[in-house]
């Protein structure tokens, strides 16, 4: 496999089309960051395509001495999907929970239940502690890259991924019966 | 039914992607209309190098600071000659 830098080179030696090599390799987790954050699957898509579009027209101010390429196109979905957020109050929407196959389908609906109340509480996050999560649980970044996403300490990264979790964990708590 | 169960199932779920079919196809498509892009990705070092040959007060600052670099570094090594 081509190293992203040998790819960014040959980019910004005016080989456009190669460009294509880092939407492949990196269209699946800039979607499933982008999707877990704004819960729109449409408007996540334009996002995702602003997001390429805006590492194609800034890929000469990438650094690579200061981050691998992967952590900068996350920053500017993170920053990308807060910004969209930001330009609306988020509404789960209906359509995006999906049906859990299972056999039984009384259990079925209470699983989806569930998971649609995990999906609310997800998306009731404050954003600093949604974006830490969906990073580390879902994208399994390690805290050094959030961080540096993030602009923040280690220590802050756990600590926001600590009270999502227990955010979450009290939501499906106050379903299950369970304690946080 | 179990917690920890659901929780996973539901990570698991939200870690599902599907990728609409010719994503990529029209990210190029919006990337060939940008057309090509100049520049090349460079090291800190090098960015440095690069902005000191385009500022000449630069040039004559480091001149300046590696010349006083070098005095200082003869003065002590004759000091701890003579002892």
């Amino acid at each position: 496999m081509t190293d992203d830098n040998a790819i960014i080179a040959q980019v910004l030696e005016g080989h456009t089309e190669a460009f294509r090599v880092l939407v492949e390799r990196y269209q699946k987790p800039v979607l499933r960051m982008i999707g877990n954050m704004v819960y729109d699957r449409h408007q996540s898509e334009d996002i995702a395509q602003e997001v390429f579009l805006a590492a194609y027209r800034h890929l000469a101010s990438f650094d690579r001495a200061r981050s691998r390429f992967s952590s900068w196109l996350f920053t500017i979905a993170r920053n990308r999907s807060l910004n969209a957020l930001k330009a609306r109050r988020l509404a789960l929407a209906d359509g995006d929970t999906m049906p859990t196959a299972v056999g039984d389908p009384e259990t079925a609906a209470v699983e989806r239940e569930y998971e649609a109340a995990l999906d609310r509480a997800l998306a009731a996050l404050p954003q600093d502690q949604r974006a830490a999560f969906v990073m580390a649980e879902i994208e399994a970044l390690s805290y050094e890259d959030i961080a540096r996403i993030e602009g923040v300490r280690v220590g802050t990264v756990k600590s926001r991924i600590n009270r999502a979790r227990q955010k979450l964990w009290l939501a499906l708590g106050s379903l299950c019966g369970v304690g946080g | 039914m179990k917690a920890n169960l659901i929780y996973e199932r539901w990570l698991r779920r939200r870690r599902e992607v599907d990728v609409p079919q010719g994503f990529a196809d029209d990210v190029m498509r919006q990337i060939h209309l940008v057309g090509p892009i100049e520049g090349r990705a460079v090291g800190r070092a090098e960015r440095l190098l690069n902005w000191m040959q385009v500022h000449p007060a630069a040039q004559a600052a480091a001149v300046v600071l590696a010349t006083a670099l070098a005095v200082v570094q003869s003065a002590l090594l004759l000091r701890i000659a003579v002892g």
